[in-house]
């Protein structure tokens, strides 16, 4: 084999090894990324088992209770989840105001309540969903 | 507050998953569901000889003068949805025309809406909510009551209750947590379709196939922050006009 066919192959085969040792590394970093937020879910689920109770507020009627509130029911067992129907954005305000504090469903048309929502009342502020 | 991967993943929503933001921040109000916003016109077709009404525009004829029903817009609901939508497809103008010239009727009553159209007391509706047409249809009545399709609404969508919100001073936060997420997870949105309304999900079958945004074509929710202005000045024409 010529020397210079003989470094083309090992420039060729320490490529390949590279390529191989960076998929291997975002596998790696995948797998423990994916570890990293399994760890994360079951300790909310682990705390929401304590806590064993959501507010849920949706739109009134059955079809929302009985299509939502009550597939979470089955899904979380363990959970008492209460439900309050709330038919619009001033109601939902008097469902925070009362102190019913959880999650919401629709219902409110964002528009026009959210804003001042957040300006005059923070204490009835929506928080942060996203990451 | 959103943990499964399965919830950012781009590829399970129409639109990629940040479309579904209502509000301009896109961090407080997360819209899962909705449809197309272009079936704000319902005609009872034994009433009415098919190909009369292809659009808003044909609402002005003054053969319809007195036969149209509306749920009050003077309130949230769908009635305001739909005259805001006719509004941005047809003008201030025109909505102010239909609604001085044409003796409208109106209700907050949408079972009554619907039961107008199906007597053909009023055949044609405006804000009519299949929700409460498919209680009448699946006892046999207003079999031939369908939504005219107007080309020129449909690239705006509502997303209806179809959002998900979460308070701050929270009592259970961590359950809540996993209720948001299960919301918004496929198993979460097969149960919310139930409900009779579609999911943003690709992996969800749509309730309303008639509904569906189409992937790829780039629609306005209607009830998103960024339709406040146009909101409230609908609110105001139909509160001047409406006596």
């Amino acid at each position: 084999m010529s020397p210079q066919r003989d470094r083309l192959l090992r420039a060729a085969s320490l490529t390949a090894m590279g390529v191989l040792l960076l998929l291997l590394g975002r596998v790696a970093s995948a797998a423990e990324a994916g570890q990293s937020v399994q760890k994360e879910w079951e300790k909310v689920l682990s705390a929401a088992a304590v806590e064993g109770q959501v507010n849920i507020a949706g739109p009134p009627g059955d079809a929302f209770r009985e299509a939502i509130v009550d597939a979470f029911r089955k899904v979380t067992r363990k959970s008492k989840s209460s439900f309050w129907a709330v038919a619009a954005g001033i109601k939902s305000l008097g469902f925070s105001a009362s102190g019913k504090r959880g999650s919401m469903v629709g219902t409110f048309t964002f528009p026009d309540r959210h804003p001042r929502w957040r300006r005059s009342s923070p204490s009835m502020a929506l928080i942060r969903l996203s990451r | 507050m959103m943990i499964l991967p399965e919830i950012k993943n781009d590829d399970n929503w129409i639109g990629g998953f940040d479309a579904g933001w209502a509000d301009t921040e896109k961090k407080l109000y997360y819209v899962f569901g909705g449809s197309l916003a272009d079936d704000n016109i319902h005609v009872n077709w034994d009433a009415v000889p098919p190909g009369q009404i292809k659009s808003a525009l044909d609402l002005l004829d003054p053969k319809w003068n007195g036969k149209i029903a509306m749920q009050d817009p003077r309130i949230e609901g769908k009635g305001l949805n739909d005259i805001l939508v006719i509004m941005l497809g047809y003008g201030e103008d025109f909505v102010r025309k239909l609604l001085s010239a044409q003796k409208i009727v109106y209700t907050n009553d949408r079972r009554q809406l619907v039961e107008w159209v199906v007597r053909g007391r009023y055949p044609i509706a405006i804000g009519l909510n299949d929700y409460f047409l498919v209680i009448f249809q699946e006892k046999g009545l207003g079999k031939n009551i369908s939504a005219v399709v107007d080309p020129k609404t449909g690239v705006y969508w509502s997303s209806g209750s179809s959002g998900i919100g979460l308070f701050n001073r929270a009592p259970h936060p961590n359950a809540a947590k996993v209720y948001v997420n299960w919301l918004l997870s496929r198993s979460g949105q097969m149960a919310w379709i139930k409900t009779q309304t579609n999911s943003r999900r690709v992996d969800v079958p749509p309730f309303d196939p008639k509904g569906v945004m189409k992937p790829g074509k780039s629609y306005r929710n209607t009830q998103a922050e960024e339709m406040i202005p146009q909101r409230r000045r609908i609110q105001e024409l139909t509160q001047e006009l409406i006596r």
